[in-house]
């Protein structure tokens, strides 16, 4: 893999460094936004149940 | 009370610190975004390639900026984890162990990009140099308060424990910044400086200084994002939480 990537020439190293650091942006970003999203969701829908249990 | 002062007690409070970040996020996202697109396109494509290295320099596009942001991230880790300390305020702790990964992210970016510079211009991956060594170094220390943090089954205490690594750990980064003053290195010396002229050209350090904003803004989008979870995580069987997920309100 590293001997296509040195056959590639400069641009495969610098298209390499861009599209690993694209990857670990998202893996930095993704998980804790998807996380979150999920938990306010889950709230939310405990908290309106308490809400219509607390009305009926 | 001085009403900067006042913002900033403002912030310690949990509901007036989620409103807040809901509020700031599209303002460093955005701008984070469309700073980047801008940067690279001059750094990749209108930037001229530099007479001994070739095309090759453009990596230093996104190899500078985290490299800046890696040291820039532990320093303000470590106030904050002495915040965190001194204080013991809740946003500061969590702030704290925000840092950490988004520290590892641009440090772990930061040697990968080197790595692939290395190659075509040193003809090595990796060198076991001064500057390369401490930046690797720096990679496992945000490990290590990653890793003590998460030990710990009480966030808050753990955050406490780690606060403390991350301030040892701050000795670091001045080895990191002068490593290729202190040391004979592979590694080159310093062409940007804020006092004094800088060694690097006029047409390559704009896009450059463009790039550095853009991993700055998207830090504060990533941290506040991160701080924000963890603090609903934290808050969430709380009033406000309800208040604010059902009406809308914190």
């Amino acid at each position: 893999m590293l001997a296509w990537l040195e056959s590639q020439g400069h641009w495969g190293f610098i298209y390499s460094s861009f599209a690993i650091s694209a990857a670990l942006l998202l893996a930095d970003l993704l998980p804790p936004w998807l996380r979150q999203r999920k938990l306010r969701q889950e709230l939310r829908a405990r908290a309106r149940r308490e809400q219509q249990r607390g009305e009926s | 009370m001085n009403p900067v002062f006042r913002w900033f007690h403002q912030l310690g409070s949990p509901p007036y610190f989620y409103r807040f970040a809901t509020r700031a996020l599209p303002w460093f996202g955005i701008p984070a975004l469309l700073l980047a697109a801008v940067g690279l396109y001059l750094g990749l494509l209108k930037v001229p390639a530099d007479y001994l290295q070739g095309d090759s320099f453009r990596i230093m596009y996104i190899h500078v900026p985290s490299a800046w942001m890696s040291m820039f991230i532990y320093v303000l880790m470590a106030v904050y984890g002495a915040i965190a300390l001194i204080w013991r305020i809740k946003i500061t702790e969590i702030l704290f162990l925000a840092c950490a990964p988004i520290g590892a992210m641009f440090t772990a970016i930061t040697l990968i990009t080197g790595m692939l510079w290395g190659k075509p211009t040193w003809g090595a991956y990796w060198v076991w140099d001064a500057r390369l060594t401490s930046e690797l170094v720096l990679l496992f220390l945000y490990f290590g308060v990653m890793a003590l943090a998460s030990a710990y089954d009480d966030l808050r205490q753990g955050a406490r424990a780690a606060a403390v690594l991350a301030l040892v750990g701050v000795v670091n980064i001045p080895i990191i910044h002068f490593s290729v003053q202190w040391w004979n290195t592979l590694h080159q010396g310093e062409t940007v400086r804020i006092f004094g002229k800088s060694s690097i050209d006029g047409s390559m350090l704009w896009p450059l200084l463009i790039m550095a904003l853009a991993t700055k803004l998207y830090f504060i989008f990533a941290l506040l994002l991160r701080a924000r979870g963890s603090l609903l995580e934290q808050e969430r069987g709380k009033q406000w939480v309800r208040d604010m997920l059902v009406r809308g309100r914190a």
